[in-house]
């Protein structure tokens, strides 16, 4: 008798604590529980065929649908290459300034943030794929394809890396989104450069400045004279996400959390 | 503050009518008399009162339970599998923790499922839920032997064409007895020892055609959900 009234009082309790849930698999979770708490209370008023639907039904396949579900919706899909500052893997753990800005969205959105690091010539097409929400590691360029940028966060410019003696006087501008820069991933870059294969690149402040560590005397420097900007950019469907990230930069830079956050990731 | 109020206010709504439920529940005891169990066992060979009455007894109700789901599976086939294939998405792949106790679960579920199937008039269980069961360790094979693998050996089988064919079977099994000069939806097989397998071979027989009919009913949904939406 009191098992049972317990079980009748636990369940109004689950359901309305995975009712307010933020997360969405918390929510899940808690219906998954409460299918299960239901067949042990149908088990205890003796319907133990009722229990048995209701614990195969509720509790497995129908949990199981909805973690399906929100495998995907309740993710932000974020790729992008790493850039030293700004998207950075240190110790198994993403850091830097974008990553700070990610998370913070991705906590008000009330999903999980889910870096995926891709070489830059392909964040595009990923993005295009629909396989990511937004594309991040130092993006600069316009997109020419179907994706919205965001607002900016961050300053730079622009700097041209070649082997070449300066014959070229004018380097051209790189066109299009993360095409013209370099293909792969910035390590493989970084080795290349180490190496001293003729490459050409043309880098960010935040690459460049990781690039200078190493010894770059012997290449032609060239610093492209628009000024460009760091941003983010969205998957064709998703300009909503678009316009509330820029709406929470906004937010960021008017009470000056951006600011701190530059200074301790970007000294 | 408002959703302080709303919040307040869904938890005690919540528990006054949980309050009203274990009030009522505590007075009523519903169990039948046992000369009526006793009666029932008797004629229908099945010691799970549940399973003779919703097999046997009222198998009309069932019937229409049966349609209920199959116009579900209808429904979900209609708005998912036809619509824009091209903007299908590319899978997650899945973790190998994953991966490995999915591959040590998905026979022992199965196994479940037969036994709740083929021993659901003896004790709990029957045909919905052992067909559920069943699905639920196909789910477990797809996480750990992938979806495409699945689907081809399954589609092998002829299984959509048999989704679509059992409900008829289940309607003509049940109109069967007429033919023999017996009422429409009485039992079409012999009545055996009460308590066997064998005991009451009807419920047996319906108790399977359902499970196929609900697992294969699942699979089709939930292979509708994962083609359209790359969530394995």
């Amino acid at each position: 008798m009191i098992s049972r009234a317990v079980l009748l009082l636990l369940l109004p309790i689950i359901a309305g604590v995975s009712l307010f849930q933020r997360r969405r698999l918390a929510a899940v979770i808690g219906m998954g529980l409460f299918s299960l708490v239901l067949a042990a209370t149908y088990l205890l008023h003796s319907a133990p065929d009722v229990a048995v639907t209701e614990a195969a039904i509720g509790a497995a396949l129908v949990t199981v649908i909805y973690v399906l579900a929100i495998r995907r919706t309740g993710r932000l899909l974020v790729v992008g290459d790493e850039v030293p500052g700004l998207l950075a893997l240190e110790g198994g753990e993403f850091v830097g300034l974008e990553v700070d800005i990610l998370t913070g969205f991705a906590r008000r959105l009330g999903l999980d943030l889910s870096i995926e690091i891709a070489p830059l010539g392909e964040v595009e097409t990923i993005l295009l794929r629909g396989d990511a929400d937004l594309g991040a590691g130092g993006l600069t360029s316009e997109p020419l394809t179907r994706l919205h940028r965001s607002r900016a966060h961050l300053p730079t410019a622009l700097v041209r890396l070649s082997q070449q003696s300066g014959d070229r006087v004018a380097p051209e501008e790189p066109s299009g989104f993360a095409r013209c820069e370099y293909p792969g991933y910035f390590s493989d870059l970084v080795e290349a450069i180490q190496r001293e294969e003729p490459i050409e690149a043309t880098l960010d402040m935040a690459r460049f400045l990781a690039i200078s560590r190493i010894d770059i005397s012997s290449w032609n420097i060239a610093r492209l004279p628009t000024p460009k900007a760091f941003a983010f950019v969205a998957a064709p469907r998703r300009r909503d996400l678009r316009d509330q990230l820029s709406a929470y930069i906004d937010e960021l830079e008017s009470n000056g959390s951006l600011e701190d956050m530059i200074r301790r990731h970007l000294p | 503050m408002k959703r302080i109020v709303r919040t307040a206010l869904a938890v005690a709504l919540s528990l006054a009518a949980s309050g009203l439920v274990i009030f009522n529940l505590s007075n009523t005891e519903a169990v039948p008399s046992s000369q009526d169990a006793d009666l029932l066992v008797a004629e229908t060979g099945a010691p799970n009162l549940v399973a003779a009455i919703y097999l046997d007894a009222r198998l009309y109700d069932t019937l229409f339970e049966i349609l209920v789901f199959t116009v579900a599976v209808i429904g979900v086939r209609f708005y998912l599998l036809h619509r824009d294939s091209s903007a299908r998405a590319t899978p997650i792949p899945e973790s190998h923790v994953l991966q490995a106790s999915a591959q040590i679960l998905y026979p022992l579920t199965l196994l479940l499922g037969l036994y709740l199937t083929l021993f659901g008039h003896l004790s709990p269980g029957g045909g919905f839920s052992g067909g559920v069961v069943a699905a639920s360790g196909l789910l477990l094979c797809v996480m750990s032997i992938g979806v495409q693998t699945v689907y081809r050996r399954l589609s092998g089988a002829g299984i959509e064409r048999l989704e679509w064919a059992l409900p008829m079977v289940i309607v003509v099994v049940s109109v069967l007895p007429f033919l023999f000069g017996r009422p429409i939806l009485s039992r079409l097989l012999p009545v055996g020892q009460a308590g066997h397998v064998f005991g009451s071979t009807s419920i047996l027989l319906l108790n399977t055609l359902v499970a196929l009919k609900v697992l294969i009913g699942s699979w089709m949904v939930l292979y509708a959900f994962i083609r359209h939406r790359g969530e394995i």
